[in-house]
């Protein structure tokens, strides 16, 4: 064996090899069977033993890998991670390991860092979207705990909330392996300690503020170092979730990594935080006055304002598209007579076994609800007719009212008249439902029916719908219908910025009708599609009949209906609509919020395609749908236009303020213009400029005004 | 090498990456397959204890270095290649 100097590779090799492999970027070591270094370039040395120089003859041991493999070194300079990659070779006869090593601790940052944010958005998003599906607080912070550890890369997740009679903080959701025995073992969290005194969590209450660690195991304020050590956590967030203004409960997340969080995570973590909290925040309001507003307190049952949110809700899925139901109102008969004879208390009494005992004979609890005073109302869905209605009805009403009722000793026998709407036949919303079958209700009682179905004259109510229908399409063949324009203005300026179109018909026989009257309708016979191209060709060409007046106009923004962004090919119409008038450029779309989150992702699409047309989107009556901050910064739209209920109450209640406030400026964070509607007080203005709002829109500067005046008001 | 001999293995990592957890689920499973019942298995973590890594020479982590029996034998990496482990630790010898 020849004796060989330190990093000079084997002769034999030639001197072509040494200098490749002195000048290798990559540390290359040999490494022998007995896990001795035999061979190490210098930048292997680097690598490894920057300060000695040293490295032959030392023992690292013997690379057992299949693929790369990520090693860390503990340096001087600090740690570094070094991808290793190790290939069987010949050394002086004897099976040894080329080792070959690179440094990939900044490329790995990059990559984590990306990884991470990534994750975090992940985790953002899924929390948002469980927002708007969970209205129930004890299932919402299981799935947010679950969600940090999935999606958002924590190894344990976990929320307290203050408990409010010992003002201790306990655990309500966790997730992540070990988090039980973890939260088992660590010491009762307290909230009332000096600010900046005790633990991360209790920092974190008492100081209502962010409290972190990126390192756990070098912070004196962590007390179970060795519970972290074991579970594998070297870095830790909590953030406080306020309610009502007061701190109410801990997120508290825990990660693998030293120095996990950053500034950004710490952002975005701080939002996932703030959305919990909104949350809470609602639904905590929402439980107080729930029972009270949506339940009849006498009998348990849902009262009239819940019955119709659920049938509305029930009238809106899908699956109801080609089914029939029917809607009953019952009238307990002589309960006025109970009420006088034994006493209002046992009339309650009365009231409350009658609510029980109906609710057997009901498919879902939820749909027997009480109406008012001796009304009940409840849904039969899947019918077959009038026929199978009243099949069950002569069956059930005796059921029900077969064994007397027993109210203080008294036996009280009774019955109910019942009235009857039919959907779709009778009416397409649950008021309208509603109020025919309480129609019905009164016919039975006047003929003495048991029961008796909602009857108005069908033929010649469909005949008038039919007339209008017809009417409708009359007028768009006799350009009936006119656009109006709602200027916008500048709030610093005070300069015209935009113009809104509105639809207005001016029917030779009917003279100008509201569009309450006649929109829905529209919207149900499809005509609004015709209507809504019309609208846009004529606000095109309305644009341009300014221009060539050489009043130089603002853009033009047009309204969207359902049905028309519902079409599979919505953007086609829109660009034919627009092209038969003149360049799309100055002409854009305004869409209500909760349609535009109807079917966020099915629209995204669609509005990218809108974008690519030159068209600016605003979101409409910002504020009355339940947007995910999340799809808002997704969504290709340029401007948000605050719903004028808040406007309105703006002024006298501070919610609504903050509330706007909030609006204008998530607004402005993701680079949306804001415009408020419905500005019809001086006041209102005055505190719209205050928080920076870009445009208004309302009374106060202009109502809604015909092509002339338009052209008027852009002379000035 | 007696088969009832104790086997005493220590693997140095740094932190519960993911190239550590894999090195010691590796570990595991060897261990069991081959040494089932004769074996202690010490994790040390060197963000925790560094000190412990002067002792046995660490240079890069994970490594796993056979104290007992003698003579100490070390392995590099995250131990997916079983046959190197089983060849680096001598394991061979007891069957």
């Amino acid at each position: 064996m020849k004796k060989r100097s330190a990093n000079s590779p084997p002769e034999k090799q030639g001197d072509i090899f040494k200098v490749f492999v002195d000048n290798a970027v990559d540390g290359l070591l040999v490494i022998d069977s007995d896990g001795i270094v035999r061979f190490a370039n210098p930048s292997a040395i680097a690598l490894f033993a920057p300060e000695t120089g040293a490295l032959l003859g030392l023992h690292i041991g013997v690379p057992a890998i299949r693929e790369s493999t990520e090693l860390t070194v503990a340096r001087p300079d600090g740690v570094r991670h070094l991808e290793m990659v190790a290939t069987e070779i010949l050394w002086e006869d004897k099976v040894a390991s080329l080792a070959s090593l690179r440094d990939v601790t900044d490329r790995n940052e990059a990559e984590k860092r990306v990884r991470r944010l990534t994750r975090v958005y992940a985790l953002l998003s899924g929390v948002n979207s469980a927002i708007v599906r969970i209205k129930d607080a004890r299932e919402l912070l299981p799935e947010a705990c679950r969600l940090a550890v999935r999606a958002g890369g924590f190894r344990i997740a976990w929320v307290g909330l203050v408990d409010p009679v010992d003002r201790r903080v306990k655990p309500v959701a966790w997730e992540g392996a070990g988090a039980l025995d973890y939260l088992d073992s660590a010491p009762e969290i307290r909230t009332d300690r000096e600010p900046g005194t005790g633990n991360i969590i209790e920092q974190t209450v008492t100081g209502r503020t962010v409290v972190m660690s990126n390192d756990i195991q070098n912070d004196p304020r962590t007390l179970m170092k060795r519970e972290y050590g074991e579970l594998g956590i070297n870095s830790l967030i909590a953030l406080p979730l306020v309610v009502d203004d007061a701190v109410a409960g801990v997120v508290a997340l825990y990660a693998s990594d030293t120095g996990f969080l950053d500034d950004e995570e710490v952002r975005l973590l701080t939002e996932v935080a703030g959305d919990i909290s909104f949350a809470l925040q609602h639904l905590k309001n929402e439980e107080k006055v729930a029972y009270l507003s949506l339940y009849d307190s006498l009998t348990g049952l849902p009262n009239r304002r819940q019955f119709v949110d659920r049938l509305g809700q029930l009238l809106s899925t899908e699956a109801l598209k080609d089914g029939k139901l029917a809607v009953l109102v019952g009238d307990i008969e002589r309960l006025r007579g109970i009420n006088e004879t034994l006493g209002r208390r046992a009339g309650d009494e009365f009231l409350r076994q009658m609510a029980q005992r109906a609710l057997r004979h009901v498919t879902e609890p939820k749909w027997l609800a009480r109406i008012g005073a001796d009304h009940f109302a409840s849904v039969i869905s899947a019918v077959a007719g009038p026929d199978d209605v009243a099949r069950r009805l002569e069956q059930v009403i005796p059921e029900l009212f077969r064994e007397p009722f027993e109210v203080d000793g008294t036996e009280v026998r009774t019955s109910m008249k019942v009235g009857i709407a039919l959907y779709p036949g009778d009416g397409a919303d649950p008021e309208t439902l509603l109020v025919n079958a309480e129609v019905a209700l009164r016919n039975a009682k006047q003929s003495g029916e048991r029961y008796a179905f909602f009857a108005r004259d069908m033929t010649a109510r469909a005949g008038e719908r039919l007339a209008l229908e017809n009417k409708l399409r009359q007028a768009l063949e006799r350009e009936e219908f006119v656009l109006h324009y709602q200027p916008k203005f500048d709030a610093r300026t005070g300069a015209i910025t935009g113009l809104e179109a509105l639809i207005r018909w001016r029917s030779a026989e009917l003279g100008l009708v509201p569009p309450a009257k006649f929109i829905g309708l529209m919207e149900e016979t499809g005509i609004i599609l015709q209507a809504g191209a019309w609208a846009m060709r004529r606000a095109a060409l309305d644009h341009r009949r300014w221009a060539e007046l050489g009043l130089n106009p603002p853009r033009v923004a047009v309204n969207v209906s359902a049905v028309q962004l519902r079409q599979r090919n919505f953007v086609g119409a829109v660009r034919e609509a627009l092209l038969s008038g003149v360049s799309p450029t100055a002409i854009d779309l305004e869409i209500t919020e909760s349609l535009m989150m109807e079917d966020v992702e099915g629209n995204i699409p669609k509005l990218n395609d809108l974008r690519a047309l030159g068209i600016e989107i605003a979101i409409d009556d910002f504020g009355t749908g339940f947007s995910s901050l999340s799809y808002l910064a997704k969504l290709p739209v340029q401007a948000l236009k605050i719903d004028r209920s808040f406007v309105v109450e703006m002024t006298s209640q501070t919610a609504a303020m903050t509330l706007v406030r909030t609006m204008i400026s998530l607004a402005h964070s993701l680079g949306l213009k804001v415009i408020a509607e419905g500005v019809d007080a001086e006041e209102q203005a005055k505190y719209l400029r205050l928080l920076r709002c870009d445009q208004m829109q309302g009374y106060l500067f202009s109502r809604p005004v015909p092509f002339d005046e338009v052209a008027a008001l852009l002379r000035g | 090498m007696k088969p009832d001999e104790k086997w005493v293995l220590r693997l140095y990592i740094a932190g519960m990456t993911p190239t550590a957890e894999r090195a010691l689920a590796n570990l595991k499973a060897i261990c069991e397959e081959h040494l089932e019942g004769r074996y202690s298995l010490e994790v040390t973590n060197l963000l925790e204890s560094p000190a412990l890594a002067e002792g046995d020479q660490i240079f890069a982590v994970p490594t796993l270095v056979r104290r007992l029996p003698p003579p100490l034998r070390k392995i590099i990496g995250d131990l997916s290649n079983t046959e190197k482990v089983v060849i680096g630790l001598d394991i061979k010898t007891l069957e």
